[in-house]
């Protein structure tokens, strides 16, 4: 038996920021397998050690999507509840954190389709008490802060699948055939959207940069 | 033509351009103010999305969502049962409707069911072969073929599902309530 805390390493590790968050070495398939066959067979906590490892991934995209992070954690949360109760079509084979995040990608696809979003985070307004603060310099933060929003601005840019592309590339790393069968498209289709988004948020970012690059004359 | 291009689309490629395409957009964006404008925008933009980091969600993320499944866990859905109720309910009523015309137009006897049956499917498929494939139609001949005896049976059928969920979603109600 894995002890507690080798769980909860072995869990971090698998969430890190990189590409190879999802292309789990060894140790942590191993673990969150055992995790899965025991979640698959109803037990919660087990699944809850799954949540707590891939909470953070699943979160930032759904907030990379939704805007702001309310929506965020009511998606995050109905997301891993739809992969708990789809646990028995998981494929070991694939991937968890791309199986995962597919599903989140594709709840919050539905939930913008049903309703127009509020892209500009509330957080703004509102002090944040239980996120981290790394920067304790007030100046930073306000700079941060700021910064988080302009990217939320230039997202919202973005039709739904683009965001998600953008989100899974940017954020998650994921390749090209990760992103196409995450989202059910042809790998073509997602390299022409990807072309496109990035164009879009060039064509965006003078408009919403806070501290714009000056690129020697106007961009139209 | 356009002068930009390929340019454009080459400034907003993932993959590493050939060596002389490389030197060929570098020339070009020398001399182009509109495309180095596009190539610094992409460049700060991709850079803004790499330092916006990954958001993390507040503390007691999963504790929450432990309390969500224990909860829906514990009291299932409603929806469902009513649901399924609802369509059975409404499948038994359209099919007692549709039979209740069948047989003021026919008569009917249990006895006679099974002989008329079959006449009437053989006439129907007789029918079939004569009758052009207009929509209406087809759709006659199917509502002819199907027997009262199948109506009966899937009345009896739909109604007994309806009952069932009925059943069941009284059961987990009082187990909801007892926990």
């Amino acid at each position: 038996m894995v002890s507690v805390s080798a769980l909860g390493q072995a869990g971090k590790t698998a969430v890190g920021r990189t590409g190879a968050a999802f292309k789990e070495n060894p140790v942590v398939v191993e673990i969150q397998k055992e995790w899965l066959l025991a979640a698959r067979e109803g037990d919660v906590d087990a699944f809850g050690r799954v949540v707590d490892a891939f909470q953070k991934p699943v979160f930032n995209l759904c907030y990379r999507m939704l805007g702001n992070p309310e929506d965020a954690e009511d998606a995050a949360q109905e997301s891993f509840w739809r992969a708990y109760q789809g646990l028995s079509k998981y494929d070991f084979q694939r991937p968890f954190g791309t199986w995962m995040l597919s599903i989140a990608a594709h709840y919050c696809i539905d939930r913008l389709r049903r309703k127009r979003p509020i892209l500009l985070s509330l957080e703004s307004l509102l002090p944040e008490d239980d996120a981290p603060d790394e920067t304790p310099n007030p100046e930073d933060q306000t700079h941060r802060k700021q910064e988080q929003e302009a990217v939320q601005q230039l997202l919202s840019a973005l039709g739904r699948e683009e965001r998600a592309m953008i989100v899974m590339r940017y954020w998650h790393d994921m390749s090209y055939e990760e992103i196409a069968r995450s989202l059910k498209v042809s790998v073509g289709a997602v390299k022409s959207r990807l072309h496109r988004a990035r164009h879009t948020l060039a064509e965006r970012w003078p408009v919403h940069s806070l501290s714009p690059v000056s690129p020697g004359g106007g961009h139209e | 033509m356009n002068k930009h291009l390929p340019y454009r689309d080459w400034i907003f490629e993932e993959e590493t351009l050939p060596a002389d395409s490389a030197q060929a957009l570098r020339r070009h964006l020398q001399g182009c103010p509109d495309c180095r404008a596009a190539a610094e925008a992409w460049k700060a933009a991709r850079q803004s999305l790499a330092n916006a980091g990954e958001k993390s969600p507040r503390t007691g993320f999963t504790a929450r969502w432990k309390a969500l499944a224990a909860e829906r866990i514990r009291v299932p859905s409603r929806r469902p049962a009513w649901a399924m109720l609802a369509v059975s309910s409404a499948g038994s009523l359209v099919m007692a409707l549709a039979l209740a015309v069948q047989t003021s137009t026919q008569g009917f006897s249990l006895a006679g069911v099974f002989t008329r049956d079959l006449s009437a499917a053989a006439g129907a498929l007789e029918d079939w072969m004569d009758t052009t494939s207009s929509l209406g139609a087809f759709l006659t001949i199917v509502s002819r073929s199907i027997p009262p005896a199948c109506y009966l049976f899937a009345i009896f059928f739909v109604s007994l599902i309806g009952i069932l969920w009925l059943l069941l979603f009284v059961r987990s109600t009082a187990q909801g309530k007892q926990q």
